[in-house]
């Protein structure tokens, strides 16, 4: 089990006016799998590779348990990649690209099948060793990616999106299979991906990324309901923003006032947010009570998705699919103050 | 490889009759003017209305293998040539068709240029300024002169193919072997190698081809101290001997057909250009 640290990680591709990764640190602990999270051209990708040692960071370092891996070569660094793609080596069977890794290595052949039996096992492919990469469909091929990567029981695993081809059903397979073997195996794992539910779902923190910048690193839960930022809550699906400005455990807006559940550290001025899902439609709390009237209505299967006027605010709202408001119903809405989170005022 | 909406299905069978009239045609256009060839060089006496010689003998072929004839040396010489030329062209032009094909870089469009220039201008144009050069430094009338020569229309041959090749080469295999523990002299030997082989197979044949019929740089630079068939081919179609030059057109022909049949298999593989691709 390896610790993994990145400290002050930056890279700026020869010719591009910007750095594609600035100033990133971040560390995970040994046996932990991180998300890189970020809409593509975020830099998630460039700090794989500047892990991997298949580019060069133009400053910073990269830690393997305190010790720098920048002098590594990529094939000395002991870690494991799986792309988008499976990348299977068309003129090699299922078996010889699994042994990819040990044959390099100079591995006894005996060694070798045992162990890719073993991995095939893994993987849930037993006995595919012989088939060819053409036989397989595209869910098998990124499976024997997968054996491919943990042959060679690497130090930290590196995963760039690799369900982003599979249609849904099979990436929730693939996903259930590559956590459950994470764990298992208790390898530190940096997982790449622009899905906020898949980093949601898999990741033990998430460190999502904008333009190169570090957004916030977090618990799943800490990055969805306590976002540092309007961006970050922007990008994991956020909606009801509401400018104004804390005053004690008060936050004071246009709208009117809420009540807080604790005294936020900032004070002044600040966006208030709360999620969809958290709005309480027809019951009246005992604070932070609005009325207002629906203006649209959305069947999402196991939800109603609603938008609601409520003075000058427009707030959107999950509700249970048996709520039958429709549009032009009046309503009232309770936003609790235990679920309200006051984000520091920032750049729009 | 399975992408959704490819091509990739077998087109519709063509009529068999075209097929065969096509295929036919095809044999008959390659093997045709080779068949006269065959009678010559076993002919003692072919005049005009006979359809065949009125006497047969083997004449030229002894003659072919005779020492005074220098046949022999000038096919060694020959084949040594172009294997001399195939190797380093290779040597150079795999590396300059990658760098074609996979990078996009500051002054490609030129470089591109100054690659193709010596397929614009035929090399025999510039061949009396490289005369000059290779005199002041030693290289005319020697092996590796003519070598060097030969290089320059052979080259550009060589990385455009593998330009082409590269291009659909996707790089990601070869990060892939990287991470995986190879070492980059195994990455070419197991990831790049097999990916670009049937492109480089078909290159080296079209440069062995470029340099094997050689004729005008072997003579300029060569000063006639180095002796290819081609040079030997045009004496004897000069001096009018139709048994011998006939004889020797076979010989000459023969390294091309036996390349061509052992890389045959390559063939339908280059337009794919090689193995691996990108989705």
């Amino acid at each position: 089990m390896t610790a993994l640290q990145l400290c002050n990680l930056t890279k700026t591709y020869p010719g591009a006016p910007a750095p594609a990764v600035r100033d990133l640190s971040l560390e995970a602990a040994p046996g932990e799998l991180v998300a890189l999270l970020g809409a593509s051209g975020c830099g998630k990708s460039t700090t794989l590779r500047l892990v991997a040692g298949l580019l060069t960071p133009c400053r910073g370092d990269v830690r393997f348990d305190g010790r720098s891996v920048l002098g590594a070569p990529p094939e000395r660094r002991g870690v494991a990649m799986v792309f988008q793609k499976p990348l299977l080596l068309p003129h090699m069977s299922v078996g010889e690209n699994v042994g990819f890794g040990l044959r390099v290595r100079g591995e006894r052949p005996a060694t070798i099948r045992r162990r890719v039996d073993e991995l095939l096992e893994l993987v849930q492919l037993p006995g595919s060793a012989a088939r060819r990469p053409g036989q397989l469909s595209g869910g098998q091929e990124q499976r024997v990616a997968l054996a491919r990567a943990l042959i060679v029981e690497p130090r930290v695993l590196l995963l760039d999106e690799p369900f982003s081809q599979l249609d849904a059903g099979l990436r929730a397979e693939m996903r259930d299979l590559v956590a459950g073997l994470q764990r298992r195996l208790g390898i530190t794992t940096l997982l790449v991906t622009h899905d906020q539910e898949e980093a949601l779902l898999l990741a033990d923190r998430i460190a999502l990324l904008e333009q190169g910048r570090l957004l916030q690193y977090d618990t799943p839960r800490g990055l969805y309901e306590r976002p540092a930022s309007l961006a970050v809550a922007r990008f994991l699906g956020g909606r009801n923003f509401i400018p104004g400005r804390v005053a004690g455990r008060r936050f004071i807006s246009d709208a009117g006032a809420f009540e807080l559940a604790a005294e936020p550290p900032l004070q002044g001025a600040a966006v208030l947010t709360i999620r969809p899902e958290a709005l309480a439609l027809g019951c009246d709390g005992p604070v932070n009570r609005l009325r207002g009237t629906v203006t649209a209505a959305r069947y999402l299967g196991a939800r109603m998705r609603y938008q609601i006027q409520a003075g000058a605010l427009v707030l959107e709202a999950l509700a249970d699919a048996a709520s039958l408001y429709r549009p032009g119903d009046p309503v009232n809405l309770t936003l609790p103050p235990e679920r309200l989170w006051v984000m520091g005022g920032e750049r729009q | 490889m399975r992408s959704p909406g490819s091509p990739a299905g077998p087109s519709p069978p063509r009529p068999p009759l075209l097929r065969w009239f096509v295929l036919a045609a095809m044999v008959i256009g390659m093997l045709l003017p080779i068949v006269p060839l065959v009678i010559w060089s076993f002919a003692f006496r072919w005049s005009f209305p006979d359809l065949l010689p009125e006497r047969w003998s083997l004449r030229a072929w002894r003659y072919l293998a005779a020492p005074e004839s220098q046949v022999l040396p000038a096919l060694r010489d020959s084949l040594l040539l172009a294997g001399a030329v195939t190797l380093l062209a290779t040597l150079i032009g795999v590396p300059a068709g990658r760098a074609l094909g996979m990078y996009r870089f500051r002054g490609r469009a030129v470089i591109e240029m100054l690659i193709l220039a010596p397929l614009i201008v035929p090399a025999f144009a510039v061949s009396l300024g490289i005369q000059i050069v290779f005199i002041r430094y030693g290289l005319a009338d020697t092996f590796l002169g003519v070598t060097l020569v030969h290089l320059v229309p052979a080259t550009p041959y060589m990385a455009l193919v593998m330009a082409g090749v590269f291009a659909n080469f996707d790089r990601q295999y070869e990060d892939l072997a990287r991470t995986l523990g190879a070492r980059p002299l195994q990455v070419w030997r197991w990831v790049t190698l097999p990916a670009v082989l049937p492109g480089l197979v078909v290159g080296a044949l079209f440069v062995f081809l470029i340099s094997w019929s050689q004729y005008a740089l072997t003579l300029i630079i060569g000063g006639g101290r180095l002796v290819t068939l081609p040079m030997l081919l045009f004496a004897f179609a000069r001096s009018g001997d139709n048994a011998v030059t006939a004889a020797l057109s076979l010989v000459f022909i023969a390294p091309a057909v036996v390349l061509l049949a052992l890389i045959a298999r390559f063939l339908g593989a280059a337009p794919a250009a090689g193995g691996i691709r990108g989705l």
